[in-house]
């Protein structure tokens, strides 16, 4: 539990778009590999709280970004898999280039001129 | 929000218990998988599912958060405002019956009248762009003849220079024509429309079956061919789909079938079949001087129907024989089809709404009463925590369900309404078979419903939100809003009921006075008969009045029958006569276009004796007025007075047309009254003409029909003559027959169907506002059941305790009567039009709405009087 504490929260509003940049790695992913995904790939730092998982997912459904299917794991479990539409890949490229932008413009005034 | 979105949440929203235990599922398997990954990590099984959970969240949240993504918890909200609402109505029944059946009345009939107002005047026609199709004809400068046709050379040198128009057809400008037919082995009557040119082309009708007519078939000497309407297809047919290629016989003459005209297509009104100007009127009808047709035009795009106008007008200077006196006149297509019947569809359209406002308004009373009786309940829902806008959600959702229960049923009695209605309506409504429930009839009725809801939950609602609910369960149930606003609808509503009574008051006045007019001539015991005259075997106008003579003759030695003659047209058919001007001796151009348009009736010796029209001076026609002998003419009464006011019209000469046109001098010989035996509301002057002395050699009017005077019931009489005529001829048959009344009674269908539907309105109006005054007067004396103790204990008497209750409701009676009365005075002029020897502010009609109304709210206002002198004092005091 104490490394919790080591980890910090995701920033607002990301969370779609590590959700999204995730899956355009691989193939489909249940909503536990993702979660996991995002704290393996972030070297442990990002802490997602793994239920908020859920209701991003579902906006994401909604806005058809992504499309889920039930399926069985390796260990033979079902689970409902997750796959990136070609809506999603178009606004994960948006969301990328805007939060880029945002990204630079912070580090530009933060830098010491 | 994308249409793939809206699906998705639709169906979602089908869904929704299934996603939850999907949900539910999912975050499950996370939460095992989260264990299972810290127990490898090394943690002990009791501590690597705490950690888990801990991980994941909280799971209530989870799911809300989730269902939110979707949007749709408000209809969560809204099934348990519902199912609560349900719950409270049900345990007060009969408000709730009340309330419904109320709702349902009004919702009911805007709903039927709405189908009506959709069916008739909204669909679109199965034609082709149809607000860039206009339809023509011409009118004289002075308006003697306001629907004057074409000429065919007008019609052909128009539709060929390509200007404004970019196609041009004709239509026979008579409308449909009744024609003597044969369908397979069954003699009977079809209306035919006649066309010329690509008709159905230009309009851009596209046929159910087969083909319809080109400009290929409007050929003289070509193939004869039809197309039949929806309806004829059938109920003559059986809707065959093999109908194309049999032969229908139109006088005689056989006609093949060649498509169908999908249903709704009713123009010319009334028509079963359609052919071709060529085929059917091959000679006189085309000659390019022979005045024949309306003209359909499809305007360019690009060109107004102005434009279409001037290029119409020019060609009529140039064209039309004696052009300078003639100007064309242009209707949108929907205007022909459904010109005159919007009026008053629309009237009673209005009628319709204002009795849903009335309903409404009621229910909103009941809801009121009912929301006083239960500020208590609200109080402790308010007080437990629920919001005051969550109590007025609720308030709005009752209402809400009471209406779609109400809207329900209308919409119910509507769909019935629809199949009664071309029952009772009359010919002259056009597409009233028709008429449907479709999708705009739907989303009225569930407009009408939540409209119905909010003008009635509104009161209650806004009393709620206004309401210190926490002063409630300190100081007892209090009224929840005002009486002021109650008292000011009841006034509104009593103004409204007024203002549709005296409507129908009015409507129903002039179908009284119309029903019982003055026809000129005797109307009783009076029967036409129409024979069919074959033209292969009675070819010539001699031919043919020679045959009608010898039935003329037969009939009348029949027993029963008193008098027989030929007449040339029906009464009631809108032509009792040729229309044609005339000249008086010595009168010049100027004063001869003053002249009223006549009347031109071709009749026989026993013509005035038959028909009951007495001659007033002078004398009638004899077997001497023939050709040849000096040529006399009846004339009525206004053409008389206005061509020799003051002097004896007998011996005055006249002559058919203009001063200088070469027509013989008519003697007049005798003086008749004027008739309304083109129609009811039609008074012609007339000119009546010695039958053997026509105007042209080839006596295109010769009379064909019997008119026949019977001395006891007109239609026994029936099989007797179909029997003579038999025997006279056996290939002649009778075609159709009808009594005076029976053709009386087509005439009022119209006012009878528009009056009754009115004054159905009128009485569900004033039923409405007196209960709406009863129930005000009721929850006054409830109120007031403590005040009336006292008076009562201070030494009042029932009698004066109950006028002061009946006063009181009859100063709002009164002023509603005087608002009323003010509405009617303004809102029945919209019934100008529709009346008949009433002014539309007659004021004896408005004086018995009014007493109707007033003796309707005494009613009213007694009954609750009555219960208040019950009071016994000492419950009144100890009350509350």
């Amino acid at each position: 539990m104490a490394a919790n504490s080591l980890r910090d929260e995701i920033p607002p509003g990301t969370l779609d778009m590590l959700i999204l940049k995730t899956l355009a790695r691989g193939d489909e992913m249940h909503g536990f590999a993702i979660a996991d995904a995002i704290l393996q790939r972030s070297t442990k730092v990002l802490q997602v709280e793994e239920g908020s998982l859920y209701p991003a997912l579902q906006r994401m459904l909604v806005k058809g970004w992504i499309v889920g299917e039930w399926s069985r794991t390796e260990e033979n479990r079902r689970a409902r898999y997750y796959r990136l539409t070609a809506s999603g890949r178009k606004h994960l490229g948006r969301e990328i280039a805007g939060y880029r932008r945002v990204a630079q413009a912070i580090s530009l005034i933060l830098s010491p001129a | 929000m994308s249409p793939g979105e809206i699906w998705r949440r639709l169906i979602f929203l089908l869904r929704r218990e299934r996603f939850r235990e999907e949900l539910e599922e999912e975050i499950r398997i996370h939460q095992a998988l989260r264990t299972e990954a810290n127990r490898h990590s090394g943690m002990p099984l009791a501590t690597a599912a705490v950690a888990s959970r801990r991980a994941f969240g909280n799971v209530g949240a989870v799911e809300d958060a989730s269902q939110d993504a979707w949007g749709i918890r408000w209809i969560e909200a809204l099934r348990q405002d519902v199912r609560y609402a349900l719950r409270t109505l049900r345990k007060s029944p009969g408000f709730t019956i009340i309330a419904v059946l109320t709702l349902a009345v009004g919702i009911a009939s805007t709903t039927a009248m709405f189908t009506v107002v959709n069916g008739v005047l909204l669909r679109k026609l199965p034609v082709r762009e149809q607000d860039r199709v206009a339809v023509m004809w011409i009118e004289d400068r002075s308006s003697h003849f306001t629907h004057w046709p074409f000429t065919y050379g007008a019609f052909t040198s128009l539709r060929d220079n390509h200007g404004a128009f970019q196609s041009l057809a004709g239509i026979d400008h008579n409308g449909a024509w009744s024609m003597p037919a044969e369908v397979g082995d069954a003699t009977t009557t079809l209306r035919g429309g006649i066309v010329a040119g690509d008709f159905f082309g230009v309009l851009g009708v596209r046929p159910l079956l087969g083909r319809l007519l080109n400009a290929n078939d409007d050929v003289v000497g070509g193939p004869r061919v039809l197309v039949i309407s929806y309806g004829l297809w059938r109920s003559a047919f059986a809707a065959d789909p093999h109908v194309l290629g049999k032969t229908l016989r139109l006088h005689g003459v056989g006609y093949s079938i060649v498509g169908v005209v999908p249903q709704g297509f009713e123009y010319p009104r009334g028509a079963d079949v359609w052919t071709t100007l060529a085929l059917m009127v091959p000679d006189w009808e085309r000659n390019p001087t022979q005045p024949t047709l309306d003209l359909v035009g499809r305007i360019r795009a690009g060109a107004t129907p102005a434009d279409a106008l001037g290029e119409v007008n020019s060609a009529i200077q140039r064209l039309v024989p004696n052009g300078q006196v003639w100007r064309p006149v242009q209707r949108s297509f929907t205007d022909v089809i459904v010109g005159d019947v919007r009026r008053e569809i629309l009237i009673l359209f209005a009628a319709a709404l204002l009795v849903l406002l009335l309903a409404s308004v009621n229910v909103g009373g009941l809801l009121l009463v009912r929301g006083g009786a239960r500020m208590r309940e609200f109080a402790i829902r308010s007080a437990l925590g629920a919001g005051q806008a969550r109590v007025v959600r609720q308030l709005l959702t009752e209402s809400l369900v009471l209406a779609a229960v109400g809207g329900l049923a209308g919409a119910l009695v509507a769909a019935w309404a629809v199949n009664v209605f071309p029952k009772f309506a009359p010919p002259e409504l056009p597409r009233a078979n028709d008429l449907r429930i479709d999708g705009a009839v739907l989303a009225f009725a569930f407009t009408a419903s939540l409209v119905a809801a909010v003008v009635c939950g509104l009161a209650p609602a806004l009393g709620v939100w206004r309401a210190d609910l926490s002063q409630v369960l300190r100081a007892g149930t209090q009224p929840l809003a005002t009486s002021f606003w109650r008292r000011v609808a009841v006034v509104g509503q009593i103004a409204l009921a007024l203002l549709v009574v005296a409507g129908a008051g009015l409507l129903t006045r002039s179908l009284l006075l119309l029903s019982h007019v003055d026809m000129g001539f005797a109307t009783d015991r009076l029967l036409f008969v129409r024979p069919t005259i074959p033209p292969t075997k009675y070819v010539s106008p001699q031919q043919v009045r020679e045959i009608v003579d010898r039935l003329v003759l037969r009939v009348r030695t029949l027993p029963g029958v008193v008098g027989v003659t030929a007449v040339a047209h029906l009464p009631m058919s809108l032509t009792g006569g040729i229309d044609m001007t005339y000249s008086a001796e010595g009168q010049d151009r100027r004063a001869a276009d003053a002249n009223p348009v006549l009347s031109y009736i071709p009749a026989q010796p026993e013509y005035f004796t038959t028909m009951g029209l007495p001659i007033r001076r002078g004398r009638g026609f004899s077997q001497q007025d023939r050709a040849g002998s000096p040529l006399v003419v009846v004339v009525s009464d206004a053409v008389a007075r206005h061509t020799w006011p003051g002097q004896d019209p007998i011996g005055k000469r006249i002559k058919l047309g203009p001063p200088d046109f070469p027509d013989p001098w008519h003697t007049v010989v005798g003086v008749a009254p004027e008739t309304r035996y083109a129609g009811l509301l039609n008074v012609r002057p007339s000119l009546y003409v010695p039958d053997m002395q026509p105007p042209s050699p080839d006596g295109v009017w010769v009379p064909t029909i019997l008119a026949i005077r019977s001395r006891s019931t007109e239609l026994t009489l029936l099989p007797s003559i179909r029997a003579a005529i038999k025997e006279i001829d056996p290939d002649v048959t009778v075609l159709s027959a009808a009594s005076m009344n029976e053709l009386l009674g087509g005439e009022l269908a119209r006012p009878r169907f528009n009056t009754g539907l009115l004054d159905v309105l009128a009485t569900l109006s004033l039923v409405l506002a007196v209960t709406g005054l009863y129930g005000v007067m009721g929850t006054h004396v409830t109120q007031r059941t403590r005040e009336m103790g006292i008076r009562m204990a201070l030494g009042a008497d029932a009698g004066s305790v109950s006028r002061h209750v009946v006063w009181q409701g009859m100063q709002l009676a009164l002023a509603g009567v005087a608002a009323g009365i003010g509405a009617a005075l303004v809102g029945t002029r919209l019934l100008r039009s529709l009346l008949f020897g009433v002014s539309p502010v007659d004021p004896l009609t408005l004086a018995l709405a009014t007493l109707l109304l007033l003796l309707a709210a005494l009613g009213a206002s007694y009954l609750p009087a009555r219960r208040a002198t019950r009071v016994d004092p000492m419950v009144a005091l100890r009350y509350e």
